[in-house]
């Protein structure tokens, strides 16, 4: 391939990626965006984002971790089943995740007698914006997580349990510290997709404001009512964006350059 | 007095390790050749890895038996140290030993006897391999441990160093009156660091003794190559074994037959020049001068030799047996 194919791919490749980027920044009356960005809807839009957010990530990082370590350290039979099943949602449409979470927790969903039963109400509420959020967001994280525990030496473990640490302490004091990196990253991987949802809430959740109307779904809803709020929002979810990647960056950097390898040498396997 | 008896048998992919040792306050050797299932037993006693059967059992206090007790591995108090320390990257020395508990004031003292006392705040990355191997050997001590686990404590180590951590490892070693299993691949390591070495292959127990034990009286084939001697087959003759190919060993107690009889360097002299009467004929293949004598292989023989004159590879040489050990008996003995 000669070279100036080559420079004019890449020169599309850029403008296509730069170009709404510029757009969006030139279109928004970016001196007004402070004063939009107070208005009700986004206040709300922001809280309920915040919020269920929160809860999702609280979610993801309490029950994801320890699985992730499991997988991560164990063989068993199904295991490989388990880790596809983990990164289902990855390739499945939001929109169907919305509807297939629908079918579980909805009303007339598979659980939903059951639930009612019990006074929970799920679907439409900030609760269907949490489980939408996790249900996406969580692959990112697992598969990071599972990676991380992976690369460690099982070797300092096992040290840590002949030194008198428990499985639970062993955990803590070697395991958690030295695949931290790698815990982080997946984690701001996660809260980025959690933050931009929309397919699965606005099937799953509806689009309520001050309910479940979050960040994405204002600009969604605003676009009919205040172009220049949908575009606010826009510039705001942008920086918010950029601030993410660079964050992300910034932990791979500051990881490869303190990098605590486990072992200086290749752990040999086992006699 | 604190013993380890251990008696297990734990089953790997292409055979089952079978072993039953007692170790008194001593070190004991593990050695044999890489998969001969030496790591294996030492996960066992450490409480890493469940034996298939048998028991383990420590100063009276039972680890293990199988179907019965299985006393978890952070309550057996070992001191364990893996063929490459795994130590904590993110922890200084002076943490690393200190992961166990242990008072600062006995972390310091440790680290002193050590010699490693102005190395506490450095991180594991920073450390040469003899300097990671004291401070792995330092947080197993720091255990208080009633059994000290060391696997190929020499392996990370270049050759210089190596013979240098060697006997400082020993010294250390002797001075902690704790019962020792160390695994290694190299005899001269094993003799170097341990009282008594068992040779193992393929999980089994060949012989256990004294180093001096397994060279004066090996008791097949594997121990006498492993403890780097020839084996050779010939026809016994009384006090002397005629040896196929050419030679005369003569051989402790008188014997008939076919048999195959154990030589060590030591007790073959190279000399220069072919073959008279009752030597070993053989050309030179390589000559190195190893510890102030000169060890000659020749085909399927090795000997020494004060001077390395005369004996340039593909120079003809004989070796004069002094001394050597009938290892097997049969018809079919080199057929």
């Amino acid at each position: 391939m000669s070279r100036a194919l080559g420079a004019l791919a890449l020169g599309v490749v850029v403008a296509f990626l730069s170009l709404p980027v510029v757009a969006l920044l030139a279109e928004a009356p970016l001196r007004d965006v402070p004063a939009l960005l107070g208005r009700q809807v986004v206040q709300d839009a922001l809280w309920v984002t915040l919020k269920t957010n929160l809860a999702a990530n609280v979610l993801i990082l309490g029950v994801g971790t320890p699985a992730a370590w499991v997988l991560a350290t164990r063989r068993f039979r199904g295991r490989g089943a388990i880790m596809t099943l983990c990164e289902l949602p990855l390739v499945l449409p939001p929109a169907v995740a919305g509807i297939a979470l629908l079918s579980a927790f909805g009303r007339e969903g598979l659980l939903g007698d059951p639930l009612h039963a019990a006074g929970i109400d799920l679907p439409f509420g900030p609760w269907a914006v949490v489980l939408a959020v996790t249900f996406v967001a969580s692959p990112f994280y697992l598969r990071q997580a599972i990676a991380a525990f992976e690369a460690l030496d099982p070797e300092l473990t096992d040290v840590a349990r002949t030194l008198g640490a428990s499985r639970t302490r062993a955990f803590w004091r070697v395991a958690l510290p030295l695949a931290r990196g790698g815990l982080v990253a997946g984690w701001v991987l996660a809260f980025a997709r959690g933050v931009g949802e929309f397919g699965a809430t606005i099937i799953f959740a509806g689009n309520v404001q001050g309910r479940t109307q979050t960040l994405t779904l204002a600009v969604y809803q605003q676009l009919d009512v205040d172009i220049d709020v949908a575009l606010a929002l826009g510039v705001l979810l942008l920086v918010l964006s950029m601030g993410i990647l660079a964050s992300y960056k910034l932990i791979g950097a500051w990881r490869r350059s303190s990098s605590t390898s486990p072992a200086a040498f290749v752990p040999s396997p086992s006699s | 007095m604190a013993t380890l008896e251990l008696d297990i048998t734990c089953r790997l992919r292409a055979f089952a390790v079978e072993l039953s040792l007692a170790a008194g306050e001593e070190v004991v050797a593990l050695a044999g050749p890489s998969g001969a299932g030496k790591t294996t037993v030492l996960r066992c006693v450490a409480g890493l890895r469940r034996p298939d059967g048998g028991r383990i059992a420590c100063g009276g206090e039972t680890w293990f038996e199988h179907g019965r007790v299985d006393v978890p591995a952070e309550r057996r108090s070992v001191g364990y140290v893996p063929q490459h320390h795994a130590l904590f990257p993110h922890l200084s020395v002076e943490r690393n030993v200190a992961f166990s508990g242990a008072a600062p004031a006995e972390v310091a003292a440790l680290l002193e006897r050590l010699g490693i006392a102005h190395l506490a705040r450095e991180l594991p990355a920073g450390l040469s391999g003899g300097e990671r191997q004291r401070v792995a050997l330092a947080r197993a001590l720091a255990r208080r441990p009633r059994v000290l686990l060391l696997d190929e404590p020499l392996a990370a180590l270049d050759a210089h160093t190596r013979r240098l951590v060697r006997d400082e490892l020993a010294r250390d070693l002797r001075a902690t009156g704790v019962p020792t299993l160390l695994v290694t691949h190299d005899f001269a390591d094993a003799a170097a660091l341990a009282g008594r070495v068992a040779v193992m292959d393929r999980g089994l127990l060949r012989q256990l003794g004294t180093p001096a034990q397994l060279t004066a009286a090996p008791a097949d084939a594997f121990v006498v190559v492993f403890t780097g001697g020839s084996v050779l087959a010939g026809e016994a003759d009384g006090a002397v074994v005629l040896l196929d190919g050419g030679g005369i060993a003569p051989i402790g107690s008188p014997e008939r037959g076919r048999v195959e009889v154990g030589v060590h360097p030591w007790d073959v002299e190279a000399r220069p020049g072919p073959a008279g009467d009752g030597a070993l004929p053989g050309i030179v293949d390589v000559a190195v001068v190893e510890g102030g004598r000169v060890r000659v292989r020749a085909g399927r023989w090795v000997g020494e030799a004060v001077s390395p004159d005369g004996l340039e590879p593909g120079a003809p040489v004989h070796g004069v047996i002094r001394r050597a050990t009938v290892v097997g008996r049969g018809r079919r003995i080199g057929a």
